[in-house]
């Protein structure tokens, strides 16, 4: 794997910076990212997504309008604990950098633009709210984590969104948006002075822009129900999921990242189309399609999600219960050869990440908040015995608890 | 072209994965949605090779992570059944077992040697059955799909907009499968892409596939669909939070290269950025959307203007979108936003060729439209006027109406 060439500063005030270099593509990628999300502590439920919606706004109007005369893109996205504004263009790349930072740094929230954005908002929820896998995945994770800030959706409720205030706005954006909680992305085919005025520019908009400090105090973990059962109203296709909280997550080798990876591969190789266990629940027509599956990992808890469809839900979940108890993770002689594959996999997706300029920079930014070195973990993976995988994932796993829920078929909401 | 196949790959110099397509062309119909639906989802789980999804699923991560996907994709009249692949490139990974030869064998076995058994057969039909679930459950596929029902209710052929028929799929055997798959031998075909040693890939390929189609004509010369008249408003009531409203607009005659332009151009005034019209009209001015979208469809004569709305909004919505063509038909266009359309149009063309997809997509779409040849996008995006742009929206007719609430 050729690794690209990243130049990386952090300032005196904490604030971050980093340049990635990819000669030859045309795309130029600029981004700002916070270190505060959805299922952070906030007076309530979706300001951090509010925040995003808001921080468009200034004195003079949308600037978003702004960005589009330079010919720019610009968009952003609010995840668990982060919150990332970006913009990308084929030019203008001192104005696009501008203009972003006075996006991110310099907020105008007023009663009439706050109450503008409500419905907007609220339309946003609703769309989600349509697709059939929405009440499934809300209401097990509020069964779960209660109506805490993980379990909510990221835009929060109907009513959450209609009680926000431009006050509500100002207060969590001074305690959440300082330096030490702000890293910078840029990535492109820059040439070695390009490189050096776009680091200036950074540091100077940084320290024009955002005071220095470490903002709010980080969250602990949520307590957590686990064996929380459920049978929802049919929503005309036959989901489920699963949810396993994980108290005992933490980092492996210095990396919560690979830790989530390590689970990641565990679970594909246990659940994935690969594995003799969904081989047989296909052959039982129990299965079809793959399941999803991902690891979550948030300050507030972490868990892994499984999500699939099914005639016989009820039976799948029974299974899964079975396949996920610790002694039977590592059963069966496959799990050696399956871990050699999927860090092929694991290693090809790395190298094929490389040519996508906004995936890879958002993962690099997330990744400087964090402290992570995603070509660091990439090596310690492909190192890595099966002995020494298979004891950290049965760590990780300690304590553990599931929760499931199905839409029952038949009963119309 | 290798020894006067339509084999035609370029040489990757910019990304560390290649990318290949094998395009088949056929009528599109509902019968022959319906079975190239079922056969490449069949291919994707089994050959004769990899007699089970497994067993493919291994393969594939031994390949470092292989990706292969069979679908059939839909071009006015044609259907075209595309297998994509793309794969790392082996001069990116230090595995001599790991080599263009290992690569092209799998994915010529995957495309021409299907596993053609009851037992896939019955298999990908499932899976065709919980997928159809899943889509219909989503309403703005749903509303896609009702919109697509009237406005080809004439031609029933040209209406499906995902699978197929899902009554032909389930009742399909797999003599129906094996007869259809037989009759694509001759159907005409190309094999498109990039690679870093082009040279090698496309002599692999000239080895691996022997189709006769692979010298016949691929381009078509008349390609697009007419709109129909209809002229009607449809509703339909689900009980959803947002209310999803299509509006088609028939575009008068068939269209040239010229409109492709210019019905772009118009989709990026109306709704490409937060900056156009509508996005500016129905989200920020009204808060009845999160979202307003307009489409293009030049080869169905379409042009389509949809969103996911605020039920009680409906109206409102309707009579913004219609003042809004109104205001370009009679030559009222912001002349700063037209110019700022074009420029952001072209603008994503540069940022598009950054994508490995993307290309390929384009080499299909340019493969398939005898006219496209030698067509220049941008300059064609660049040259539409303010005149141009009302002349185009002139020819367009508010065609049919549907909400889905």
């Amino acid at each position: 794997m050729i690794r690209p060439n990243i130049v990386k500063k952090t300032f005196p005030s904490g604030f971050k910076a980093q340049v990635i270099l990819k000669p030859g593509f045309n795309q130029r990628f600029f981004g700002i990212i916070v270190d505060f999300g959805s299922s952070d502590p906030q007076p309530v439920p979706g300001l951090a997504h509010f925040l995003e919606h808001k921080l468009f706004a200034s004195q003079e109007g949308d600037l978003s309008l702004e960005f589009e005369k330079l010919g720019s893109d610009v968009n952003a996205f609010t995840s668990f604990n982060e919150t990332m504004y970006y913009a990308s263009g084929v030019k203008n790349v001192g104005p696009t950098i501008d203009l972003l930072f006075k996006l991110v740094g310099e907020p105008f929230f007023t009663k009439e633009n706050v109450e503008q954005e409500i419905p907007i908002i609220q339309q946003e929820l609703a769309m989600y709210q349509d697709e059939p896998d929405w009440v499934l995945g809300d209401s097990l994770l509020r069964a779960v984590y209660g109506d805490s800030n993980l379990a909510i959706d990221v835009a929060g409720t109907k009513e959450s969104i209609a009680s926000v205030t431009s006050g509500m706005l100002l207060a969590t954006y001074e305690e959440n948006y300082v330096a030490e909680k702000l890293s910078f992305v840029a990535c492109g085919d820059f040439s070695e002075n390009q490189v050096k005025t776009i680091m200036r520019q950074a540091k100077t908009l940084s320290e024009t822009y955002f005071k220095p400090g470490k903002g709010a105090k980080r969250s602990k973990p949520l307590p957590f129900k686990a064996g929380q059962d459920l049978v929802l109203p049919s929503q005309g296709v036959p989901l489920f999921a699963l949810e396993v909280s994980l108290p005992n997550f933490k980092k492996v080798l210095a990396s919560q990242d690979l830790a989530q990876i390590l689970l990641e591969i565990m679970l594909e190789s246990k659940l994935g189309s690969m594995s003799t266990w969904f081989a047989g629940m296909r052959q039982k027509q129990l299965l079809n399609q793959p399941l999803q599956i991902s690891v979550n990992t948030t300050r507030q808890g972490n868990y892994v999600m499984i999500l699939g469809t099914s005639q016989d839900a009820e039976k799948v979940i029974a299974e899964l219960k079975k396949q996920l108890q610790a002694d039977q993770l590592f059963a069966g002689r496959e799990m050696d050869g399956f871990f050699d594959l999927l860090k092929r996999s694991w290693l090809a997706q790395t190298i094929r990440g490389l040519d996508h300029l906004p995936a890879f920079s958002v993962e690099l930014a997330e990744e400087s908040l964090d402290g992570e070195d995603i070509f660091a973990m990439t090596k310690k993976i492909q190192a890595m015995s099966f002995a020494d995988y298979q004891a950290f994932c049965l760590d990780l796993w300690q304590g553990c608890g599931i929760s499931t829920a199905y839409l029952a078929q038949g009963q119309e909401d | 072209m290798v020894n006067d196949k339509n084999i035609k790959i370029q040489s990757n110099q910019k990304f560390s994965a290649a990318s290949l397509g094998y395009f088949v062309r056929l009528p599109l119909t509902q019968h022959n949605l319906a079975l190239a639906t079922l056969l490449t989802k069949m291919q994707g789980n089994a050959s004769e090779s990899y007699p089970d999804p497994a067993m493919i699923a291994a393969r594939f991560s031994e390949l470092y992570s292989f990706r292969f996907e069979a679908a059939p994709q839909l071009f006015g009249k044609e259907l075209v059944i595309s297998y994509l692949v793309d794969f790392v490139e082996p001069q990116e990974i230090l595995d001599p077992d790991y080599n263009y030869r290992e690569i092209m064998e799998t994915f010529i076995d995957l495309v021409t040697n299907p596993l053609l058994v009851a037992k896939n057969l019955e298999l990908s039909q499932r899976q065709l059955r919980d997928e159809y679930q899943e889509l219909v459950a989503q309403p703005n596929n749903q509303a896609l799909i009702d919109f697509f029902n009237y406005w080809y209710q004439d031609q029933p052929d040209y209406a499906a907009s995902f699978l197929g028929p899902i009554e032909e799929i389930e009742a399909a055997t797999v003599q129906d499968v094996r007869r259809f798959f037989d009759s694509l031998e001759s159907c005409p075909s190309c094999l498109l892409g990039q690679a870093y040693d082009a040279r090698q890939v496309a002599r692999l390929a000239n080895e691996g596939l022997d189709a006769s189609g692979l010298s016949l004509a691929f381009p078509m010369s008349d390609l697009a669909i007419a709109a129909p008249d209809l002229r009607f408003a449809k509703a339909a009531e689900q009980g959803n939070q947002q209310a999803q409203l299509f509006l088609g607009y028939g575009y008068k005659a068939l269209p040239n290269l010229a409109d492709l332009a210019c019905g772009t151009v118009l989709r990026e005034y109306l709704t490409g950025e937060q900056s156009s019209r509508l996005f500016a009209k129905v989200r920020e001015e009204k808060g009845a959307a999160y979202a307003v979208e307009s489409n293009w469809y030049a080869d169905n004569s379409l042009f389509l203007i949809n969103a996911g709305l605020d039920p009680g909004k409906v109206e409102l919505t309707e009579q913004i979108i219609a003042k809004e063509m109104q205001m370009v038909a009679d030559g009222r266009i912001d002349p700063g936003l037209l110019k700022q359309s074009k420029q952001a149009l072209v603008n994503r063309q540069l940022i598009n060729q950054d994508s490995s997809a993307w290309l390929l997509a384009r080499k299909i779409r340019y493969a398939l439209h005898e006219n496209y040849e030698g067509f220049n996008f941008a300059q064609a995006v660049k040259a539409v006027t303010s005149k141009d742009l009302a002349n185009f929206v002139k020819n367009l007719y508010l065609n049919e109406s549907y909400v889905l609430k």
